[in-house]
């Protein structure tokens, strides 16, 4: 029996402990003495990854392709119609992309182009000529299809375009020498390539559409963390 | 002539103002920054629990008031599993930054009860758009931070140690049960239950009863 009573004493007693715990606090050291200050200003590394595009908006220009009657020198044609921000040809690159920060890499993907104010229309979709499956362009040779179109980027020292899609990859156009690894300062000019789908539902009566084309500063990779 | 004279007086201005304000529309320009330290939780995170991810820093580093949202993306490099953009939720859907103005934007992050164990790894984006043109393209800028944590196999830790204390009053219950009936017995109170034995006999053929 006594036996029974100690385990019972030290049950309660791990419990009124464990409660007790719970309330401890501590106060604040009583202020004392005085003391004088003065301050000292400094500055530190920009601790942000940041990325600039300027301008925030471009106007597509140089419209070729399409047959007749969907052909125009003013406005996107069809089938396949092409215009362009800039020329790689005539060293014309209107975008300029700055990286600042902590170094890391540029990325870059072609968003939806969507019908202006509420114009109707279907939106068209990025796509490969070359790529994944998933993304790839359903129109003969490669070319877009049924509401998609293809965004190609360049740059002064860009060898040849390069085909986006709505997947971040990396943009070798920034970096042509090093891929599109970038540091402190880093910028670049870039023009665009973009060419239109082979056709669009009779119901659409969008006549204006707006692109997308979004550059996105990444961290470097690093290895997979322990699990 | 006093046409002439307020002539010369406008265009000059006029021309002067055009000066100031096309330098400043060619050099308009989107931009956003993060924090370049990953978003890390300390610690690892269990099925079925929400926890608050530490708030991500995020600026306007364009020319233009900006509207900037925060994703979550499959980070490019791989490594590690994707994290749904489902389980990461931003305390606001998307903020509006004066130029070089920052932030931090709270984050939640909800793991559900059939989350696979492991270490997760993806980007945090922020994307910024600013006023949108009609017709063209418009282009953006998104700036990237990794987003790092575990999901542990086991409950929440909670659920054990709430285990752990029940076991423990549920023992003390018992031995002061048992100590209580003890101490009875040993102070002599017993109550004593007597049972009276009745015989039953056996009914004969003939309805007597034998003892």
């Amino acid at each position: 029996m006594r036996n029974v009573l100690v385990i019972a004493a030290i049950v309660v007693g791990a419990l009124l402990v464990f409660h007790a715990g719970k309330g401890v606090t501590g106060k604040d050291p009583p202020p004392h003495g005085h003391s004088g200050s003065t301050a000292l200003s400094l500055k530190t590394m920009q601790t942000y990854r940041t990325i600039t595009v300027s301008p925030t908006t471009v106007n597509c220009g140089h419209y070729k392709q399409g047959n007749y009657p969907n052909k125009s020198k003013g406005a996107l044609g069809f089938p396949w119609g092409t215009c362009q921000v800039g020329d790689r040809v005539k060293g014309k690159d209107p975008i300029t992309i700055t990286y600042n920060g902590m170094q890391g890499y540029v990325y870059v993907h072609a968003g939806w182009a969507m019908p202006n104010g509420n114009e109707v229309g279907t939106p068209w979709r990025p796509c490969s000529s070359a790529g994944h499956k998933a993304v790839a362009c359903t129109g003969n040779n490669g070319l877009p299809g049924y509401n998609q179109y293809t965004v190609r980027n360049f740059s002064p020292q860009s060898p040849a375009p390069t085909q986006l899609t709505g997947n971040n990859v990396c943009d070798v156009n920034f970096r042509p020498a090093g891929g599109c690894y970038a540091s402190r300062g880093n910028s670049q000019r870039e023009g665009l390539y973009i060419r239109g789908p082979s056709k669009i539902p009779g119901t659409d009566t969008a006549r204006s559409w707006t692109a997308w084309v979004i550059w996105t500063a990444e961290p470097q990779s690093i290895r997979e963390p322990k699990s | 002539m006093h046409l002439r004279g307020l002539l010369g007086t406008l265009v000059p201005a006029v021309l002067a103002g055009a000066l100031v304000a096309i330098p400043q529309a060619a050099q308009a320009s989107v931009g956003v920054g993060i924090q370049a330290g990953p978003v890390r939780l300390s610690g690892a995170a269990h099925p079925g629990q929400t926890v608050a991810l530490p708030a991500v820093s995020v600026v306007n580093a364009g020319t233009q008031r900006e509207s900037i949202r925060v994703v979550v993306q499959r980070h490019p490099g791989g490594g590690g599993r994707l994290v749904p953009p489902s389980w990461v939720r931003p305390g606001v859907p998307s903020v509006q930054l004066a130029p070089h103005h920052a932030i931090r934007i709270p984050l939640d992050l909800v793991v559900p009860a059939s989350a696979k164990p492991g270490a997760y790894l993806s980007d945090i984006v922020a994307v910024a758009s600013g006023q949108l043109s009609a017709d063209g393209a418009n282009l953006g800028a998104g700036a990237a931070t990794l987003l790092q944590f575990r999901v542990a196999p086991d409950p929440a830790p909670g659920f054990w140690w709430s285990v752990f204390i029940q076991t423990l009053w549920a023992l003390l219950v018992v031995i002061l049960l048992a100590a209580a009936a003890f101490a009875v017995r040993r102070s002599g109170l017993r109550i004593r239950v007597e049972r009276e034995a009745v015989r039953y006999g056996t009914a004969d053929d003939y309805g007597g009863w034998h003892a």
